[in-house]
């Protein structure tokens, strides 16, 4: 078996036991980061577009478990995330720098979660109320949290995720 | 970003997934019970997750004792003054109990008290998500817990409901979810409503009370108790206390926001009503 899906099996199971669990004791303004998603946007830059697709298909079906309400959203909100970063990182940018992820990190987390609550929520639109007190919180939280995440990841990725003549970090 | 869906093959895979995961959706959406792979990855990650969670709550406690050492010792004090006032009741309401019951017996009355068999359970995980408010516990289908089962905290104020159970582990619903909804009543005048979890309001770990009558004599500081209808909770259970109160946008109730009794986030072992009520 490839280095890479070990390293993509073990990252997944490590979330799964961070996020329920240390994670929710390390709040800011009430929210937490989505580690999933976060993981998914420093990696996907490392990952074909048919890659990106299987681990954003397989990240989102695992937090679907773990939240335990309609299994699918996450995993298709995220395997199409993860198939608009793959195409964004083949593209448009090549050179993946720590701005742009924390960037991709913010913008994603906000719109990720606005098109989920609109999903999930629709008989129970608070928007503005949600943007406020969820949204800008848990984005902001998010970007600060990725700043190790790109780090680890990237020298993972020498390693490990990029086969030889690849060059994208 | 032209070149994105030129690769027909790519686009056919999202809308196939994207129509199963819609199906999967709906088809979860209808049943309550526990998927095989839900269940599977629950009893596997489970014992790990109760050890993280048990480091996370001692990383904290520490850090906290530090943070809050003032406090704190303001609350002991606080604490010890209430004992004793608490002792005093205590002893009057014994003898009180003592004479209720005696005159029951002389009227011939059946006692309305009823007795909890609780279960124990240890919080071992919380939902990942910041849209919804629920706890997983060590204790399933083995221990003998069931869906609808009423939860409480130790101070025997109410925490939830059990909405999945799993066979080593159980999901529990916090009265600050928005999915969950209780019939909710004032405990000093006795107006009823509904005390449901809200988006907007779960992030400050509140709830919100609806459909309470325009002209019900509401304030901030009331003590919010189930009322025993919709059949899933017993009479009489703290939820919380109103904290601000505002009319409805349509002008014929009136809302009021709840700040749950429980202290959801400091949550380690919860207690689960086993018997009927």
């Amino acid at each position: 078996m490839q280095m890479k899906y070990v390293f993509y099996t073990v990252s997944l199971l490590l979330f799964t036991i961070l996020q329920p669990t240390l994670f929710q004791n390390i709040t800011f303004f009430g929210t937490v980061p989505n580690l999933f998603l976060i993981y998914l946007v420093c990696v996907s830059c490392y990952l074909t577009k048919k890659e990106g697709c299987i681990l954003g298909f397989a990240t989102g079906l695992v937090l679907d478990l773990l939240v335990g309400k309609v299994i699918g959203v996450n995993a298709v909100l995220m395997m199409i995330l993860a198939f608009f970063i793959t195409s964004f990182f083949e593209n448009v940018i090549r050179n993946n720098t720590l701005l742009i992820t924390l960037l991709l990190v913010f913008v994603t987390t906000f719109f990720y979660e606005a098109v989920y609550y609109i999903v999930t929520f629709l008989g129970d639109l608070h928007l503005g109320t949600v943007i406020v007190k969820v949204l800008l919180p848990e984005s902001l939280y998010s970007l600060i949290a990725a700043i190790p995440f790109y780090f680890v990841i990237k020298k993972f990725a020498k390693n490990f995720l990029l086969d030889k003549g690849e060059g994208l970090g | 970003m032209r070149n994105v869906f030129r690769n027909k093959t790519t686009l056919w895979l999202i809308v196939t997934v994207l129509i199963l995961s819609i199906a999967i959706g709906v088809l979860n959406a209808a049943k309550s019970e526990v998927s095989f792979l839900e269940n599977a990855l629950e009893v596997v990650i489970s014992p790990v997750q109760k050890a993280f969670t048990s480091a996370g709550h001692g990383v904290s406690n520490f850090l906290g004792y530090f943070s809050n050492k003032k406090a704190l010792e303001e609350e002991i004090d606080l604490l010890k003054k209430e004992n004793a006032e608490l002792r005093q009741h205590l002893i009057k309401s014994e003898s009180a109990y003592n004479e209720n019951e005696q005159l029951r017996k002389l009227l011939n009355l059946k006692s309305n008290n009823t007795e909890f068999e609780l279960e124990a359970a240890e919080v071992i995980a919380r939902n990942p998500s910041n849209w919804y408010n629920s706890l997983t516990v060590d204790k399933g289908a083995a221990d003998g817990i069931a869906v609808n089962q009423t939860v409480l905290s130790s101070g025997n104020t109410l925490v939830g409901r059990v909405s999945e159970v799993g066979t080593t582990w159980s999901r529990i619903t916090l009265v600050t979810d928005p999915g969950h909804a209780a019939g909710a009543q004032i405990s000093r005048t006795g107006e009823y409503g509904v005390c449901e979890g809200d988006t907007a309001g779960s992030s400050e770990g509140n709830c919100r009370l609806s459909f309470v009558s325009k002209n019900a004599d509401i304030i901030a500081g009331d003590t919010v108790v189930t009322s025993g209808l919709g059949g899933v909770y017993p009479k009489g259970l703290v939820i919380g206390k109103i904290q601000k109160i505002r009319p409805d946008i349509q002008g014929i109730s009136q809302y009021a926001t709840v700040k749950p009794e429980a202290d959801f986030k400091s949550l380690n072992t919860v207690f689960i009503i086993q018997n009927d009520f």
